[in-house]
């Protein structure tokens, strides 16, 4: 990355943490937890430091504008201290839901591979460019598609932990990334105090890992368990999401499956609510029964990273600071607004107008702006997508 | 009451009589319950079992007292591997107690302060349920497919087990609290001189046990993965690994080119050891009995359905746990 480049970034990130530092948080104790921080120009890690109170962190993110900051889950008893002396006490119950684990595809679909001298791009990872023969740069976009379909189970997860693992709503808190993803935490002594192989176990039990067959016709199909709480619940609730939009779902269940699920809708919905699998199948047939059955099956699954649940000494991005991915913060989410448009809810910073040159960069859309689609151009943006842009490595000032 | 010496009646009982803190054994009166306390222990060793007859109940005091002192002399002892085995052989007589008279499962678990509600439901029997973390903290050791959260209605924040279930949960429940009494520091207590000399018989009978254990395990830890790399410790550790697990390790060890023997070194440090079973179990899956079927380690995705799967970063593109190797 050129210098005026890194100037630049660094200009956009005194200005959001000039007007924003306040809504820069780690949850409590601060004082207990690891910090972390990357560091300009070329993003070095440093960790194992520690403040005393919110006030003196939020004062050195100000006076340091970091490229990237971060916050230990555990709490230690000497978080400054190496990793094998530290001694955790606790930590949060955490779960990245990302783009990449919940819809690879989109994120495939927004992945280029783009030359810096010449601007030419095709999807995908391609290692040298066809015109110069310059080495490509990989690059992955953000999509509006990938969000929405990354804040839909986020926000199954959220509603998992409550009705499901039963966790208090007050104990919850859902982040937007920054980037392509949502964190969720939960932030409970005594769930705080489960160790790795239990936290493993939750991550296998939200995204049905390991569960038996056993709800599938013709077997033993645990009658019992689809009335009652849990996976049961998030199955039925998907069955019936398949049987009243059954035409979206003619890629497995061909036409005349698409109008028999119609037809009975009714005997099924009254199947369903006696717990009865069985009846399902005399009505639909096998066959049928069992692709409508898989298909619930798949969506019923709550799509996590597992082993960043996992690891207790893990670091996550901290609440209120840009991510380095795209120049965009880590926020909280209210429930009602976590969907899509999560990147509307960006508070106001690097508003004025600035040129950039443009290798190439597909439409993007953040705030209330939509810009581009760029190719091999100069274009004035506002200087929070100007260093989205850069940080995405196709861009650079003047 | 005698059944079960960790509940906490028994701990009352027993302060009443005589406190082991004081080191005020009255000898004469106690020479029985330090033999049968040394006998627990022993017979946990020897036998990985703690027996218990009839006849026992009629000696009533005696067995009631002679918990603690096996509890003192593990912890002299001061060895996790003996910890591990005398712990689990007394949570799997308990357990086996309770099997016998479903009567005692409701009692123990009020006397452990393990919180527990009966659903009474129209179609089901003996069903209960138990707090999620209480589930994910005493069920781990026993997890095969059935035990897996996700094959579990959970609901609430409550697990649904039947009764027979919860004896097993009871019972690791047991073991720990047990273990965690044999991490009492002893150390800089007066005893009286019976027990000094059952220490010494005992530490000399362990020490004879753990010369047959080779004290090195070969294993190169760099391109072992994770998931068989915590087997390892964990039976290292003295830790009871499931049928499954112990598949999983030996499978995988022999497939890396452990011998017979360097595996038997490994299994010998298990609490339930058993020479002829073990060594039956291991020619059985390296394919020397029974049709001469080798058992293949588990890929990851079979270790990801046990719950085996503690992936790292190197996992990241491997399909099977043979595939491993960390590339700097």
């Amino acid at each position: 990355m050129k210098e005026q480049d890194i100037r630049f970034l660094r200009s956009v990130f005194a200005e959001y943490y000039s007007n924003h530092s306040e809504a820069v948080y780690v949850p409590p104790p601060v004082n207990s937890r690891e910090i972390g921080f990357a560091v300009w120009p070329d993003r070095a890690m440093v960790r194992h430091m520690s403040f005393r109170s919110l006030t003196d962190m939020r004062e050195y993110v100000l006076n340091n504008t970091p490229a990237d900051a971060y916050h230990s889950c555990a709490v230690y008893e000497f978080p400054e201290k190496p990793m094998e002396h530290k001694s955790a006490l606790w930590a949060d119950l955490a779960f990245d839901v990302d783009a990449k684990d919940v819809q690879p595809d989109c994120v495939e679909e927004m992945t280029y591979s783009v030359c810096p001298k010449c601007g030419s791009h095709r999807r995908g990872n391609k290692k040298k460019c066809p015109n110069c023969s310059e080495e490509s740069r990989t690059v992955e976009f953000m999509s509006f598609r990938c969000i929405a379909s990354t804040a839909h189970q986020a926000k199954r997860l959220h509603s998992a932990l409550i009705e499901e693992l039963g966790i208090e709503e007050k104990d919850i808190a859902v982040y937007f990334s920054g980037h392509m993803g949502f964190h969720v935490y939960v932030t409970s002594k005594a769930i705080g105090e489960l160790g790795p192989d239990a936290r493993r176990e939750i991550t296998s039990y939200l995204s049905l890992e390991g569960a038996m067959d056993s709800y599938s016709p013709g077997k033993s199909a645990n009658l019992r368990t689809i009335r009652a709480g849990g996976i049961g619940r998030r199955l039925q609730e998907e069955i019936l999401d398949v049987v009243n939009n059954a035409s979206q779902h003619g890629d497995i269940l061909e036409d005349d499956g698409v109008s028999l699920l119609k037809d009975n809708k009714q005997r099924i919905l009254l199947a369903l609510n006696k717990g009865k699998i069985e009846d399902i199948v005399v009505l639909l047939g096998i066959k049928r029964a069992r692709k409508l059955l898989r298909r619930a099956w798949q969506r019923a699954a709550i799509v996590v990273d597992p082993s960043v649940t996992m690891d207790i000494h893990r670091v996550f991005r901290m609440p209120g600071t840009l991510n380095s991915k795209s120049g965009l913060p880590k926020q909280r989410v209210p429930l009602d607004k976590i969907d899509a448009n999560v990147l509307s809810l960006i508070p106001e910073y690097g508003r004025s107008e600035v040129q950039v040159s443009v290798s190439f960069a597909p439409e993007v859309e953040i705030g209330d702006r939509k810009v581009g689609p760029f190719s091999n151009e100069t274009a004035s943006v506002p200087r929070y997508i100007a260093a989205y842009l850069i940080l995405k490595g196709v861009a650079s000032v003047g | 009451m005698a059944k079960y010496p960790f509940v906490r009646e028994a701990r009352e009982f027993v302060g009443q009589h005589f406190d082991l803190n004081l080191a005020e054994l009255p000898e004469s009166e106690n020479r029985e319950a330090i033999e049968r306390g040394f006998q627990r222990v022993y017979q946990a060793i020897r036998r990985k079992k703690v027996p218990f007859d009839t006849q026992n109940m009629i000696r009533y005091d005696t067995e009631v007292v002679s918990f603690p002192v096996a509890v003192m002399l593990v912890a002299l002892i001061n060895d996790d591997m003996l910890r591990n085995m005398y712990a689990t052989a007394e949570a799997k007589r308990c357990s086996e107690l309770m099997a016998q008279d479903s009567a005692d499962i409701h009692h123990i678990a009020d006397e452990l302060e393990f919180h527990f509600r009966v659903v009474t439901r129209e179609d089901e029997q003996n069903l209960l349920t138990i707090r999620l973390v209480d589930y994910l903290a005493f069920s781990p050791q026993l997890w095969g497919e059935k035990w897996r959260l996700a094959n579990r209605t959970v609901d609430r924040g409550e697990v649904l087990v039947t009764d027979h279930e919860f004896a097993r949960i009871l019972e690791e429940k047991i073991k720990r609290t047990i273990l965690e009494r044999t991490r009492a520091d002893v150390s800089g207590i007066k005893l009286p001189t019976l027990l000094v000399e059952k220490r010494t018989e005992l530490a000399d009978v362990w020490r004879e046990y753990k010369a047959a254990i080779q004290p090195e395990v070969r294993l190169e830890p760099r391109d072992i993965p994770p998931c068989m790399n915590r087997l390892t410790q964990r039976m290292t550790k003295g830790e009871n690994l499931s049928h499954v697990e112990r598949r999983t390790l030996v499978s995988y060890l022999a497939a890396i080119g452990w011998t017979e023997e360097e595996m038997m070194s490994l299994l010998r440090h298990s609490p339930d050891f058993n020479e002829r079973i073990a060594r039956y179990q291991l020619e059985h899956i390296t394919g020397r009995r029974g049709e001469g079927k080798k058992y293949s380690p588990p890929s990851c995705a079979t270790m990801k359905m046990y719950g085996l799967c503690f992936p790292d970063k190197w996992c990241d593109h491997i399909r099977h746990p043979l595939k491993y190797r960390r590339i700097t």
